[in-house]
């Protein structure tokens, strides 16, 4: 371990989080779930999480939180910090029937980040089947 | 070699295009040189537990034969002995045990099973080695750690990075570097990328006995089937007839895992509409603004393109064609609300850097007229 690997172990480890929204319809969740599903886990360079699912309005929104390197990284343009930008940009030219856009991330104890945890952890389903679910609930 | 040319990428076992996860580094030796202090070997493993506490190398110097012993954090015994010899060991072990009145638990010979003595790894390397993959699959394992933590009880959040550690050390023998898979060499990151994938559940296996997770698993992907085939929350004669068992047996099964997962509702989506929290139900309001609300989601969307094509232009000259520090001031400053000093901080530069990299986006997002 190296000198900064005591911070790192102390939970130091600074990194920075990028929020970013798609807000599909209800009709086309489900497609937009599954589209969203395939970059969740899929570039093992790049840490992205399911932070958010709200309902609440005419859209149903889905919030990735996507780690954009550490800081360090951040400052010098590293590849990872680079690899994070380029899945940003992908999931906006992929996604964007869904008008992606950067949001504040939701707090944790909130509802959306609540129900977006239990969805990623209690379910060991499929996210698309997950999420036919929940809109056949509304 | 499934490797898309001119870059490290690769086309993963789901058929996605992923970039190769890198080989490890310490104090300037590759992976591959700090494994080379302990080749990879097939062995037979003796394994078993003991009602008190018992230290296995006791007994190597009555074993007459080669044996190697490691630790695994389960606490369990392991000893591992050339390949075709394991019923021999577990009866030697057997019988020395009962000679030295060491109660035994379920001692068992599982055999070719890949090993490396790592205790031949000098200097520390190896738990360094340990570190390194810990500090890059960390913040790369979301997913697994949110399962780990809800998985299972008195885990927290905290807990997930030594955990790891353990993970890794635990399966750290078992790395077999030779392995060629369609991408390539194994290498010890993905080696371990692929252990990880099962871990929440063999650690909740472990955790609450295989019985209760296995059928955890298996009402889950009944559930599944019938929501995905037929858009609907099976029945209970049809959740049963998946398990192959009774309603009344079902019903047990359930509770079981309702009670032993301590999840006040383990499967409130998995299993319906039954005990559902009011965290997960979604709500509309009728009056809600339709038609404002997708004005302002396209009008955001715009926002975001505009910013990204300001911070993300890779095919270009430009010295700064991906630019995420602009990316990262625009977002402190912008979405998270803070001002030119704290971003500064935040990031860890000088507050001109920072307005100077919000100033540079803004001119673009104003040319794009959305300002």
């Amino acid at each position: 371990m190296d000198a900064t690997g005591v911070n790192e172990y102390a939970g130091l480890r600074r990194e920075l989080e990028i929020g970013l929204r798609i807000a599909p319809t209800r009709e086309s969740a489900v497609a937009a779930a599954k589209a969203m599903a395939s970059y969740l886990d899929d570039d093992p360079t790049v840490a992205v999480r399911l932070a958010g699912v709200c309902g609440d309005t005419s859209r149903v929104t889905f919030t990735l939180a996507i780690c954009l390197g550490t800081i360090e990284e951040i400052k010098g343009a590293d590849a990872t910090s680079r690899s994070a930008l380029g899945l940003i940009q992908r999931i906006i030219d992929s996604l964007a029937a869904y008008d992606p856009s950067f949001v504040t991330l939701p707090h944790a104890a909130s509802p959306e980040a609540r129900l977006a945890a239990h969805l990623v952890s209690a379910v060991d389903g499929e996210m698309s089947t997950v999420i036919t679910r929940l809109v056949a609930s509304v | 070699m499934a490797t898309v040319p001119g870059d490290d990428f690769i086309i993963t076992a789901s058929n996605h295009i992923g970039r190769k996860v890198p080989n490890l580094m310490v104090r300037g030796m590759e992976e591959s040189e700090v494994f080379a202090h302990a080749p990879a070997m097939v062995c037979d493993r003796v394994h078993w537990d003991t009602i008190d506490a018992f230290d296995p190398r006791d007994l190597l110097p009555d074993l007459g034969m080669e044996a190697y012993v490691r630790c695994w954090s389960d606490g369990q015994h392991r000893v591992w002995v050339p390949e075709g010899r394991g019923y021999e060991a577990r009866e030697v072990i057997r019988q020395w045990c009962v000679d030295h009145d060491v109660e035994t638990v379920n001692m068992r010979v599982e055999a070719g099973v890949p090993f490396r003595n790592l205790d031949l790894i000098p200097d520390q390397l190896f738990p360094e080695l340990i570190a390194a993959a810990v500090d890059w699959l960390y913040p790369r394992s979301h997913g697994i750690r949110r399962k780990i933590v809800t998985e299972l009880e008195l885990v927290d959040d905290q807990d997930v990075r030594s955990m790891m550690y353990l993970f890794i050390s635990d399966h750290a023998d078992r790395y077999d570097a030779g392995r060629e898979g369609r991408n390539g060499t194994l290498n010890f990151l993905a080696f371990l990328i692929g252990k990880m994938r099962t871990w929440p559940q063999d650690a909740a296996r472990q955790a609450y006995g295989r019985n209760v997770m296995s059928d955890r698993v298996a009402l889950a992907r009944a559930i599944d089937v019938i929501a995905a085939t037929e858009q609907r929350a099976p029945t209970e004669d049809e959740l049963a007839g998946a398990l192959r068992t009774s309603v009344t047996d079902l019903r047990r099964r359930e509770q079981a895992i309702s009670t032993l997962s301590s999840l006040r509702n383990p499967h409130s989506l998995v299993i319906g509409e039954r005990d559902l929290d009011t965290m997960d139900a979604v709500q509309v309001a009728a009056d809600v603004d339709v038609e404002g609300e997708a004005i302002d989601h396209d009008r955001n969307a715009q926002l975001t393109r505009a910013i990204m094509s300001a911070v993300n232009t890779p095919g270009s000259s430009a010295r700064r064609a991906q630019d995420p520090l602009a990316l990262a001031a625009v977002y402190l400053t912008f979405w998270e609300g803070l001002g030119r000093s704290d971003v500064a901080r935040e990031l860890e530069v000088l507050p001109k850097t920072v307005a100077a990299s919000v100033g540079r986006v803004l001119e673009q997002v104003q040319t794009a007229d959305l300002l």
